[in-house]
């Protein structure tokens, strides 16, 4: 079966002022990626997301979703798309089970049902005991759990994450891993960005590296792996990001860290 | 969180809005959340006191707001009706202007309302509806609130005249104080964003 392209990007460029943040980036994304895209602190990884999900604009180039420019079409393709913010931003002073009601409603679901659903699926994540409590008693990784329930409530086909699994156990680590990995075998496109190395090659099949405005690899572990003769995803990173003083940084840090003070 | 009297009064309205192209369903869900979390904020006047679940603190608060203006009666008995709203208006000002800027930075401020609700598929339109409706809503009861009864007791100190006079100021009024505290913040993000 021939796989249908979701997101491609052609030639966008992206300033903020006089910075460049995104330099002519081409990029083609196909139903059941998932894409771990990565890229230095500040390179642009969130401002892409954010150009796809139009809360950023202004920039030149397309960006084509569904098959359809950006620019052309009104915001009901976003009822395809589930986002997980990098920072969880929630409605500190309703509950869990009225966030969720809210942000079913959003996406146009029907109340008693989305309630249903919200509740089975924060059973399977074991927080279904503090559904009706306020979401400011919440931890980082309950708040998480929310999140990821929130994005994936209406079904959606493209699903952005950012930085999902931080904040969260060992275990739910492993649970959200193999959700990703069923929903893309179900054709669901996945977008990842993380700093965390080790989950991106584990969980990406295309791994996307962002640095200085431009895509400095695309390809799969593998092929990266083959590219740059380097054993980890950690070490392609670092030489492709041009960084290799790391050990240097370290010492002056720890230097001025235990400098007298006068 | 969906039996508010306000949004009741909307629905007689709803047909109105489809007609000016807003997504009324949309609309209300957003403005129900919105009253959720007013009735759940502990305003300013209350920063001090213990936090209980399930009271509706921003009703509370209005009981305090009509203490306050109550201050302003003893001056509508002054002869000489410069004197006399100048002074009223003035007390008015401050009060209405700086619970305004206390309580209520975080719903003219809401940030989260960006990530939270662009990202969805909801237009725009019907959003900043929201949001204006929202602010409408919270300045109309503050102002209520505070004026309500000196406005009551002018009708029968100065007469008819007067209170509608009186009214339409105040009406006037709040447009003034919305303007003035979103100027005041467009200035303070404007020099201390960082």
């Amino acid at each position: 079966m021939e796989r249908q392209e979701v997101i491609r990007l052609e030639h966008v460029t992206k300033r903020f002022g006089d910075k460049l943040v995104l330099e002519d980036i081409d990029l083609s994304v196909y139903e059941g990626d998932i894409i771990g895209y990565i890229g230095p602190n500040g390179a642009g990884k969130s401002t892409t997301v954010k150009m796809m999900l139009g809360l950023v604009d202004g920039y030149e180039g397309n960006i084509l979703i569904f098959g359809e420019n950006l620019k052309n079409q009104d915001h009901t393709y976003k009822k395809r798309i589930g986002y997980v913010p990098e920072n969880a931003e929630l409605y500190d002073s309703l509950t869990a089970q009225e966030y969720l009601a809210f942000i079913a409603g959003l996406y146009g679901l029907e109340e008693e049902t989305a309630r249903e659903k919200a509740h089975r699926l924060m059973m399977k994540f074991e927080i279904d005991h503090v559904m009706n409590a306020r979401l400011s008693s919440f931890s980082k990784g309950m708040r998480q759990k929310v999140l990821i329930i929130s994005s994936l409530l209406h079904n959606p086909d493209v699903l952005f994450l950012d930085e999902p699994l931080s904040g969260l156990d060992a275990n739910s680590m492993l649970i959200v891993r193999e959700i990703l990995a069923q929903l893309s075998a179900q054709g669901k496109t996945i977008f990842y960005s993380s700093h965390i190395m080790d989950i991106v090659e584990k969980i990406s099949n295309r791994i996307v590296l962002i640095s200085d405005g431009h895509i400095a690899a695309d390809g799969t572990f593998d092929e990266l792996k083959e590219q740059n003769q380097k054993g980890s995803l950690q070490d392609i990173f670092n030489s492709l990001t041009g960084f290799s003083q790391h050990k240097e940084i370290a010492e002056d840090f720890v230097a001025i860290v235990q400098e007298e003070l006068a | 969180m969906n039996n508010f009297a306000t949004l009741r009064l909307l629905d007689r309205f709803a047909p109105l809005f489809r007609r000016a192209g807003i997504d009324y369903p949309m609309l209300r869900l957003i403005l129900s959340l919105k009253l959720t979390m007013d009735t759940r904020r502990v305003p300013t006047v209350f920063a001090q006191s213990k936090v209980k679940e399930g009271k509706n603190y921003f009703i509370r608060s209005l009981w305090i707001y009509a203490l306050y203006g109550l201050s302003v009666i003893p001056f509508l008995f002054i002869d000489s009706y410069f004197f006399q709203l100048s002074i009223i208006f003035g007390i008015l000002m401050f009060i209405l202007m700086t619970s305004m800027i206390s309580d209520f930075s975080s719903v003219l401020l809401d940030v989260r309302d960006r990530n939270m609700m662009m990202t969805k598929p909801v237009d725009q339109r019907t959003i900043s509806t929201a949001k204006m409706l929202h602010i409408t809503m919270y300045m109309s009861l503050l102002t209520i609130a505070t004026a309500g009864i000196p406005l009551i007791v002018s009708l029968f100190v100065n007469g008819i005249g007067f209170f509608l006079l009186f009214m339409a100021e105040l009406i006037l009024l709040n447009f003034l104080i919305l303007m003035m505290t979103a100027l005041v913040y467009f200035a303070i993000l404007k020099f201390f964003d960082g």
